[in-house]
């Protein structure tokens, strides 16, 4: 799972939890979505701690991204 | 010791006022708070501070540019401190009156935050949320210095996934308000980020002053991206910070409020596990729970369940019929033993023992005298054996007589 989409992914399980909460909801579908639910939280535990943040900076003459160093005589 | 006169003394302080280097050449900067001009074009005034520490000037035979000046503005005095004996006080006697370049500036900035607060750029319900979980931030400051490095720091601290673009950009000088704005429109073009913070380090009212200029307030106005505007220390307050979305105090704390702690993510994702997962339990207690309802009823139907209840019958019939059977035979067991007594009694051989005989000829029992004639063969049945024996007589006679 992309860290882009953990939001989209948690309203997915918000879902998943309110239609669990339905009362007249038949037991085979409650079965299917709570092992979602369950792969669904455990992807999005994955994606917080295993996703590693990049730092870009502008190249600001050819407004394109590169990796970030230390260009300690820039102003 | 010897009096001295006030003219002496008087005398001796004007005379080290003058010699006091700083005093005789001294720059001091403060608030008109009082002024009068007389005939002669003299000028008589006073500056205070915040402090509300006054000191009386006086400026002698003033050209026209003292009419530029009021109460309430901030200028600068250069001149000598001098005492005047027939007072007994002192007053800086200026050789020049100028305005204080930041009360010009503060001037000018008063007059553009007006302008654009009419115009409604500060308008509170024009600021967007900043979002929480921001999968991108761009940051527009200088490339070196503490502030990128705190910020990247923070961010990362609070939000390790979240991706950081740095804009470099001068932040201060005469060419700052247009690499600020150029950075504003570059993230404005670039649909990767969630997040736009602006700002810089601590510095002086100047050197802060980029986040003053009007284009680049507009610009701040008018990012496409949540903005925040983090400038200097908490106590700098910029024009950029009115524009933004959100002030933050320092770079550092933008880093703060543009990011959720880690724990806090986790936190929600564990709640909302907790949640689903006690929806369905509860969704299981209730299936359960019918189940047995169902089952109850069911098993109140369970043709082995009657089957069970005839079987009990039927074992129930047995065992009494069992019962009765068996004291039937005992009865007819305790009357064979009756009977075998009594018999046993009854018993011929019995009698032999006491020296009785039988006769039989052929295995018939020879029971008269006209069952057998003379020569005949017949056996006589003892207690202990038989005897083989020929008739050799035949007598008549009656035994019941003996």
């Amino acid at each position: 799972m992309q860290f882009n989409d953990y939001e989209k992914n948690i309203e997915k399980l918000e879902s998943i939890t309110k239609r669990l909460e339905e009362e007249n909801l038949p037991l085979h579908e409650s079965v299917a979505l709570y092992e979602e639910g369950m792969k669904l939280h455990q992807e999005l535990k994955k994606c917080l701690t295993e996703t590693k943040g990049k730092v870009q900076r502008v190249n600001v003459e050819e407004l394109s991204l590169e990796p970030w160093e230390e260009m300690p005589d820039e102003i | 010791m010897k009096a001295l006169s006030v003219t002496e003394i008087s005398e001796y302080l004007k005379k080290i006022l003058r010699s006091d280097y700083l005093l005789s050449n001294v720059t001091v900067r403060g608030e008109i708070s009082q002024m009068t001009k007389t005939a002669s074009k003299h000028c008589f005034f006073s500056i205070k501070d915040k402090n509300d520490a006054v000191l009386n000037c006086v400026f002698f035979r003033v050209k026209d540019h003292m009419d530029d000046f009021r109460i309430g503005m901030e200028i600068i005095v250069q001149g000598a401190i001098t005492t005047f004996p027939a007072r007994s006080n002192y007053q800086l006697v200026a050789t020049s009156v100028s305005m204080h370049q930041e009360g010009v500036l503060y001037k000018q900035l008063e007059l553009l935050k007006q302008k654009l607060q009419e115009e409604g750029l500060f308008l509170q319900d024009k600021k967007r949320p900043i979002p929480k979980v921001p999968k991108a931030i761009g940051v527009i400051t200088s490339s070196t210095g503490a502030a990128v490095h705190d910020l990247m720091h923070v961010i990362h601290r609070r939000m390790p996934m979240t991706d950081i673009i740095i804009y470099p950009s001068l932040v201060q000088g005469i060419d700052a308000p247009k690499a600020l704005v150029q950075g504003i429109e570059f993230f404005n073009a670039f649909d990767g980020v969630d997040t736009v913070i602006i700002g810089r380090g601590g510095g002086s009212f100047e050197d802060l002053f980029a986040f003053q200029e009007e284009v680049v307030v507009r610009a701040v106005a008018a990012s496409k991206h949540p903005i925040i505007s983090a400038v200097g220390h908490e106590a700098d307050v910029v024009l950029t910070d009115h524009a933004a979305d959100l002030r933050a105090p320092t770079p550092t704390a933008a880093g703060e409020l543009a990011t959720l702690a880690q724990h806090q993510l986790h936190d929600t994702l564990d709640h909302l596990k907790q949640q689903f997962e006690k929806a369905f339990i509860e969704k299981l207690d209730d299936e359960t729970l019918y189940l047995s309802h169902l089952y109850e009823r069911l098993e109140r139907k369970n043709p082995m369940t009657l089957c069970l209840a005839f079987e009990r019958q039927l074992e129930a019939c047995q065992m009494r019929l069992n019962y009765s059977v068996q004291r039937q035979l005992e009865q007819r067991d305790h009357t064979l033993a009756m009977f075998e007594t009594t018999l046993q009694a009854h018993n011929p051989y019995a009698v032999l023992r006491r020296g009785y005989a039988f006769v039989t000829k052929q295995n018939a029992v020879v029971s008269s005298i006209k069952n057998v004639k003379p020569q005949e063969s017949i056996e006589i049945t003892l207690y202990d054996g038989k005897i083989n024996a020929k008739i050799l007589k035949i007598e008549k006679g009656d035994t019941n007589a003996v």
